[in-house]
């Protein structure tokens, strides 16, 4: 028996709270396991059972070219977002932990501050912005906007782990004759990979799921996987939506366990 | 004073050294304070000047103003304002003009556009008095007060005009002047009920994630990870399928419908979609993780010996939990609280997928009048009221988390 930190909770009192934990997870995750398998229901409802399990409408999905090109769309959107905030943010975090940043917590601040604010607001600021550049409707534009988004992710990942990295590993680097560039390519980037993996995964995470930004900047040709479901959800539901949304989920889920596996194996 | 030679030198290596060593650890975060400086500052500080700026009056009447001050003018006024016409429509302006005026007065669009249709350099060319009595003909409403007190109210192009709007201040009339509400809109609802429903879903996501964070922070082990990852399994899953997954369950033809219908809990299907019900819920399940996790690393760090140590003097189970553990808790509590507070304010995907129109919160109507109604001065005042008020409602709160958090978060 493992030692619990507080044998003292009593029966009478633990039996109740493991019971209202497990309905606290359950309203986290049911709702969940409740919608998604609904995508291989045969028949064109929502309930259980099903009369049988088809893969009907990951067909009708993957032969829409509606879907097709949004998947295809939401996916070069997102690859970009994830090296523009993973770069940005990756270089601004190896600065934002030297304490002779000046105004650092300013600057931190600000730097996290997309990820508190009204998504809805910076979508209007960047759209009257982007008008006279002539950045609405654009891949360019839906990318900036979505990397606005993302870096704080990657600031925080990145962040987390120059903080156990040793950096008189770079003097030494210098010592021994190796440029700037050399030694963070060389020496500090392998070693932060994980952070940065992590950072770039939730990089990709977010601009796939992102749909506030796209409503207010994206044209008819950066029609993202996301804003087709959107559009769909508010006015029909469709099975179809769901299996789009398995597809998101799966897509997301296998960046996330390659990232896991290849932090773990490091 | 004794310096020794080394210790002046270094000073004054120190003060020589300095720009190139302060600036060292600056040059590689340059790209992202750039792009924050462009995408971050600039647009949030077009939003405040979109929200002050009301050019479209004084850009097309700036001779007619003059005469607008105190209600309908005389005939000097009225040949005037076709003379400004003559100018703004070869420029443009007219259509701006229009929406404008019936944003302060009901029918002001109207009346420009049926102006317009009449006014040219012929008219322009009459004496004062026939240019009067064709102004009123095409349109009654000129000879009453209200359009002339909207002309008055847009002669600066900068005003409060929009953020008055915004905080509820009637700013439309009717024709004969008197305060006209603009009816669709009562602001001060709609805040209030941001307000309400941030608050209620802060205080669900606590009194639901205590117990949770309680048990994932004092189990070890398997089941410990276990936990977590059922905790931050939703938290990685996308919001928009979360959020799409409730649509699924609470339709009237979907699964919760049908297990009480099953249960025999109700005789027909029950509106549960489209409803205050649905919103909160399904923003209750969105928000807990960001509720728990603060919590459960706050949780994490309490020595087990201090409630051990209240039981061995004698303190219930429930007495030593209340009065050791959980006091040390609040800061966790306190700064998951203030984050799901603070995300909850802005929400804009979830009501709008699983809420009715009563239960649409601010950020619903900036993107209304942004994208459907195209008054951008409307929804960059509702921008600042909201940024605004989250700042001055967060920030007390915040000073507290930031002062125990050490770092921690």
């Amino acid at each position: 028996m493992t030692p619990r930190r507080y044998a003292d909770l009593p029966l009478h009192l633990r039996l109740p709270l493991y019971l209202f934990v497990g309905l606290t997870l359950a309203l986290l995750i049911l709702p969940l396991l409740a919608a998604l398998p609904i995508s291989v229901n045969s028949a064109p409802w929502f309930t259980y059972p099903f009369p049988g399990v088809s893969g009907r409408w990951f067909k009708a999905f993957f032969l829409s070219d509606t879907w097709t090109g949004a998947l295809l769309n939401s996916l070069s959107i997102a690859l970009a977002t994830t090296v523009l905030a993973t770069t940005l943010g990756t270089l601004a975090a190896i600065g934002l932990v030297n304490a002779r940043f000046p105004l650092r917590r300013l600057v931190m601040a600000l730097a996290i501050a997309p990820m508190l604010m009204p998504v809805v607001v910076l979508g209007l600021g960047l759209f009257i912005f982007f008008g006279p550049l002539g950045l609405n409707y654009t891949f360019a534009g839906v990318v900036v906007a979505h990397s606005l988004l993302a870096m704080p992710f990657v600031i925080i990942t990145v962040t987390a782990t120059l903080t156990r990295f040793d950096f008189t590993l770079m003097q030494a680097a210098a010592n021994l004759g190796a440029s700037k560039t050399r030694a963070f390519f060389d020496v500090m980037l392998p070693l932060i990979a994980p952070g940065v993996g992590a950072g770039a995964v939730f990089s990709f995470a977010t601009s796939f799921d992102e749909v506030v930004m796209v409503l207010f900047i994206a044209g008819p040709g950066q029609r993202t996987l996301p804003k087709q479901m959107f559009t769909g959800l508010r006015e029909q539901l469709d099975p179809t939506i769901i299996a789009a949304a398995v597809t998101m989920v799966l897509i997301t889920s296998a960046l996330m366990i390659a990232a896991l596996v290849i932090a773990k194996k490091r | 004073m004794n310096l020794s030679p080394s210790a002046t030198s270094q000073t004054a290596r120190r003060q020589k050294a300095p720009l190139r060593h302060r600036l060292g650890p600056v040059l590689p975060a340059l790209p992202m304070l750039a792009f924050l400086a462009l995408f971050l500052v600039v647009p949030l500080a077009i939003i405040g000047k979109t929200a002050l700026s009301d050019p479209e009056v004084s850009a097309a009447l700036p001779q007619a103003l003059a005469y607008a001050a105190d209600g309908v003018p005389d005939d000097a006024g009225f040949a005037a304002l076709v003379a400004d016409l003559v100018e703004a429509k070869k420029a443009g302006l007219m259509r701006p003009l229009a929406r404008r005026l019936e944003y302060g007065v009901a029918g002001g669009s109207a009346a420009v556009t049926d102006l317009a249709r009449i006014a040219d350099a012929e008219l322009a060319a009459q004496d004062p008095a026939a240019i009067r009595l064709a102004v009123t003909g095409s349109n009654p409403i000129w000879s009453q007060p209200g359009i002339w007190q909207a002309i008055d109210q847009g002669a600066a192009p900068w005003s409060l005009f929009y953020l008055k709007w915004a905080l509820g201040v009637p700013v439309k009339a009717t024709p004969d002047g008197q305060p006209a509400s603009d009816g669709i809109h009562d602001f001060g609802t709609i805040y209030l009920r941001t307000i309400v429903i941030s608050l209620l879903v802060t205080g669900l996501t606590v009194v639901i994630g205590y117990p949770l964070a309680y048990v994932v922070a004092t189990s070890s082990g398997m089941i410990g990870k276990v936990l977590i990852f059922l905790v931050l399994l939703p938290f990685w899953t996308s919001l928009l399928v979360r959020t799409m997954s409730w649509i699924v369950v609470l339709q009237k033809n979907g699964v919760m419908n049908d297990l009480l219908l099953a249960g025999g809990l109700t005789a027909e299907p029950l509106p549960l979609l489209y409803t205050r019900f649905a919103t909160i819920l399904a923003m209750v399940q969105i928000q807990l993780p960001f509720t728990v996790l603060p919590m459960i690393s706050v949780m994490r760090a309490i020595p087990p010996s201090h409630v051990r140590a209240a039981r061995s003097m004698g303190a219930g189970p429930v007495s030593a939990h209340v009065s050791v553990f959980m006091p040390q808790a609040v800061p966790g509590i306190a700064a998951g609280a203030l984050l799901t507070f603070v995300l909850c304010l802005g929400f804009y995907l979830t009501p709008a997928l699983v809420g009715g129109p009563g239960d649409q919160m601010v950020s619903f109507f900036i993107a209304r009048f942004t994208n459907e109604q195209l008054n951008w001065g409307l929804a960059s005042a509702l921008s600042l009221v909201l940024i605004a008020g989250a700042t001055v409602i967060a920030l007390p709160l915040s000073r507290y988390v930031f002062r125990h958090s050490s770092g921690r978060f």
